[in-house]
């Protein structure tokens, strides 16, 4: 899984930073909202969690240097509730609220060469902190943080040609260029330490879907 | 494979299909409900609105709405649609903003037993040629106009209703419309330039402004020169909807004299719900064994005829088993001849136990009849010495037995205790099914039931007990089994799991004692004994200076070796050195007899 979503990653196209006209009015921010799945890079995680993902929903707010070239961060929440293990008995027992909260700082390279381009590309990566909370009921609670990387790329659509009217009134009424449908993977890797003395990478790889504005 | 696939798209096909296709109703009535909202049920709907889209597809429809509380704003868009509450005091249609229904245009208005509640415009009614508005209550809070009329409208009548506390009642009532039998009472204005004539058996009463000339003789509307009161005696008027109650009390001048010898207002003619108001105040009380005493408040309406009070043993709700009928001058009765014994109490099924740190969690079926339930455990690994221990856990069917030592076996088993309970409801019925005993609750001549209470009686007795499950309690691991970054003890000291002193001492710990394997045995040591003292610290807060003076050197000693240079480390190390030889040189020179 980490391995093909990090040959997607990089196998994209060479993008042209100096593509688009500069001089033209153009969108310098966007916004983004998405949420989809999230599956951790723990060993046996269905054992305790039931399923090998969990649900995650992020945004992210980035200037845009230039058409092509933004700068920008990204708040995330995952959230899964499980048991633990009873040693001794030899199975699992009890109930784990699990909690991560990555932040990321992102460099973001798209594709985009035209502001009416249906299909834009995009990848990007940068640093990541993960805040991580687990809750061992009627135990303890362990909290914490964990530094890292991340890369991500994906596709977007541009909506504004299935609904020209809808676009128009967006941007005269809030100012909104363009809005996007997209989807991304996204490889996250922060390493924290365990009790039993080794590490474990809190990250994973995500599946995510939703909608990007730009203003 | 090529088969499933095509099974599966043709059934997404299908649902979509459904989903997207309006939906045809052929039933000629709508309900609208409270507890409608179901895709399934095409026949019930949420919300009036909903049910009045659905009527554009329905043959010769009708919608009627059950008692509830409903918050919108309803725009009719079909002709000669009949819209009616079944209660009419306790079927409440309010706006949030705006009208609460509004026609425009069309043929045919039906509009009766509701409680309108608006701050603006309670219906308003935008050239139609027929209106026929009646038995609705219509509160406005002193701010809104119970009926408006825009435009040209030809026909119809408003009869029967109620208009309390409005800016203005009816606004421009056009020449063809009848205003019969209606209470205006306490409106700013009670008509607003009426172009009809048409205006009999109504009840002007404390209204600033009627807007009706009376006539001199012969008058049919209050007052005259029969009916000199005006005041209507409603019950409740002081309560909001649907807490309000225009009923009317004995002696009110609108009794008898609207239309035909009918009641004036919301409550007569026809067309007038037979639903007396709900009863409230219900309280219940054991007074001696077998017995229960139940009181409530009284309802007011001039035509109670009496009142029913319902009630089951260990059973909540309607239909219950038994009744009482009493006068309608009665609010208190003792029914005596309960039954006080419990029949019989099963035992519980124990499931199997869950396991957790010090604790076992236990879960059960639940027993009929029961009230609480008692958990008994024994450590079976006190050979000597078991003794079983008793939990009131009270009425739940799931227990988490903490304080346990783990490793040790536990006995546990449940029983349920069990005691008679009696639930009591009450009603009031009208004068014209005194001899039956009463009407059908909530549909005709009784009231809904009250809010439902009950009352234990009798002793309490405990079943047998459960099958018993045994297991240990041990500490359980969770996957991955992540540190926790706070120093316990210095994060309840100074207060903060961010403040620097401890984010020093978290750094050195990483850097120092996570490296190698006797520092990680001493982090290992620390979590087990850390929240313990972090516990008691946060317990006595008078501690925090003593410990954080304490942890003074170890933290100066975690910031040294944090942020210190090399460079810096180092010179400490050889001063430190120097010093040690220092020391040691001078105590061997004292030793062999030298002078300080």
């Amino acid at each position: 899984m980490k391995k093909s979503i990090l040959i997607l990653l990089f196998s994209f196209f060479p993008v042209v930073v100096f593509a688009a006209g500069s001089d033209q009015e153009r969108p310098h921010w966007s916004l983004e909202i998405k949420g989809g799945r999230f599956y951790p890079d723990i060993s046996n995680w269905s054992t305790y969690y039931g399923k090998d993902y969990t649900g995650e929903y992020a945004g992210s707010l980035a200037y845009k240097i230039t058409r092509q070239i933004e700068v920008g961060i990204q708040g995330g929440y995952i959230k899964d509730n499980g048991e633990a293990l009873a040693p001794l008995h030899g199975i699992t027992a009890g109930s784990v609220t699990y909690e991560l909260a990555p932040v990321n700082a992102f460099v973001l390279v798209r594709g985009v060469f035209s502001e009416k381009q249906l299909l834009v590309p995009y990848i990007g990566g940068g640093w990541t902190r993960i805040y991580y909370k687990e809750e061992l009921q009627s135990q303890s609670t362990a909290r914490g943080t964990a530094d890292g990387y991340h890369g991500r790329g994906g596709l977007q659509m541009l909506l504004d040609r299935i609904d020209q009217s809808a676009s128009t009134s967006l941007y005269e009424d809030i100012g909104v260029f363009h809005t996007y449908l997209f989807v991304e993977v996204e490889y996250t890797h922060a390493m924290a330490n365990t009790n039993t003395g080794g590490s474990v990478n809190l990250g994973g790889s995500s599946w995510l879907a939703g909608l990007l504005f730009e203003f | 494979m090529r088969t499933r696939h095509a099974i599966v798209l043709s059934f997404s096909i299908l649902i979509l299909l459904i989903t997207s296709s309006p939906r045809i109703v052929q039933a000629a009535t709508l309900t609208v409900s409270k507890s409608c909202g179901s895709a399934l049920n095409v026949n019930c709907f949420a919300s009036i609105s909903a049910a009045v889209s659905a009527a554009s597809n329905t043959t010769s429809p009708s919608i009627v709405i059950e008692a509830g509380t409903y918050t919108e704003s309803v725009s009719l868009t079909v002709d000669n649609l009949p819209i009616s509450g079944t209660e009419t005091a306790r079927t409440v249609l309010q706006s949030a903003s705006g009208p609460a229904i509004t026609a425009n245009g069309l043929g045919t208005v039906n509009i009766s037993k509701l409680t309108i509640v608006s701050t603006s415009v309670g219906i308003q009614l935008t050239g139609v040629s027929s209106a026929n508005i009646s038995n609705n209550v219509f509160f406005g809070s002193g701010k809104a106009t119970a009926i408006e009329f825009q435009g040209a409208s030809s026909s119809g009548t408003i009869s029967n209703n109620t208009f309390f506390q409005n800016l203005t009642a009816i606004s421009s009532p056009p020449t063809g419309i009848l205003i019969q039998s209606n209470i205006f009472s306490q409106n700013s204005t009670a008509l607003s330039s009426p172009q009809t004539t048409n205006i009999t058996y109504n009840d002007f009463d404390a209204n600033p402004n009627n807007g009706y000339t009376f006539l001199p003789t012969g008058d049919t509307n209050i007052p005259n020169s029969i009916v000199a009161a005006t005041n209507p005696k409603f019950v409740n008027p002081s309560s909001p909807p649907p807490g309000m109650d225009l009923h009317l009390q004995q002696g009110s001048p609108c009794i008898g004299n609207g239309f035909s010898g009918t009641d004036i207002g919301a409550y007569g003619g026809a067309g007038a719900d037979t639903i007396p108001f709900i009863i409230s105040g219900v309280a219940l009380s054991s007074p001696s064994s077998g017995s229960v005493s139940v009181d409530w408040s009284p309802n007011n309406a001039y035509n109670i005829g009496g009142y029913n009070v319902y009630y089951s043993l260990n059973r909540s709700g309607a239909p219950y088993d038994s009744k009482a009928t009493l006068a309608s001058s009665v609010t208190s009765t003792v029914i005596s001849g309960l039954s006080e014994a419990v029949e019989s109490v099963s035992a519980p099924v124990l499931n199997k136990l869950g396991i957790g740190n010090g604790t076992l969690f236990a879960s059960w079926s639940a027993v009929p009849a029961a009230t609480d339930y008692l958990l008994h455990y024994t450590d079976t690994s006190i050979v000597s010495s078991a003794t079983t221990t008793t939990i009131h856990v009270g009425n739940t069917t799931s227990y988490a037995l903490g304080g346990l030592i783990n490793g040790h076996y536990y006995l546990i088993t449940v029983s349920a205790l069990a005691q008679n309970t009696y639930f009591f409801s009450v009603t009031a019925f009208d004068s014209t099914v005194v001899g039956a005993g009463g009407g059908t609750p909530g549909v005709s001549h009784e009231s809904n039931y009250s809010a439902e209470q009950s009352i234990p009686i009798g002793s309490t007795v405990e079943g047998p007990l459960s099958n018993s499950q045994t297991d240990f309690p041990e500490t359980i691991i969770p996957n991955p089994d992540l540190v926790n970054n706070g120093c316990f003890i210095a994060t309840a000291a100074y207060g903060h799991y961010s403040a620097s002193q401890v984010q020093a001492l978290r750094e050195f710990r990483e850097r120092y004692l996570l490296t190698n394997a006797p520092g990680r045995a001493f982090v290992r040591w620390y979590y087990r004994v850390g929240p313990g003292g972090a516990e008691f610290i946060n317990a006595h807060p008078w501690l925090k200076p003593a410990v954080r003076m304490a942890l003074m050197p170890a933290v100066g000693g975690a910031l040294f070796m944090t942020r210190a240079s090399a460079l810096a480390k180092a010179l400490t190390l050889v001063s430190a050195g120097l010093l040690v030889f220092a020391l040691h040189a001078r105590k061997k020179l004292l030793h062999a007899g030298g002078k300080r």
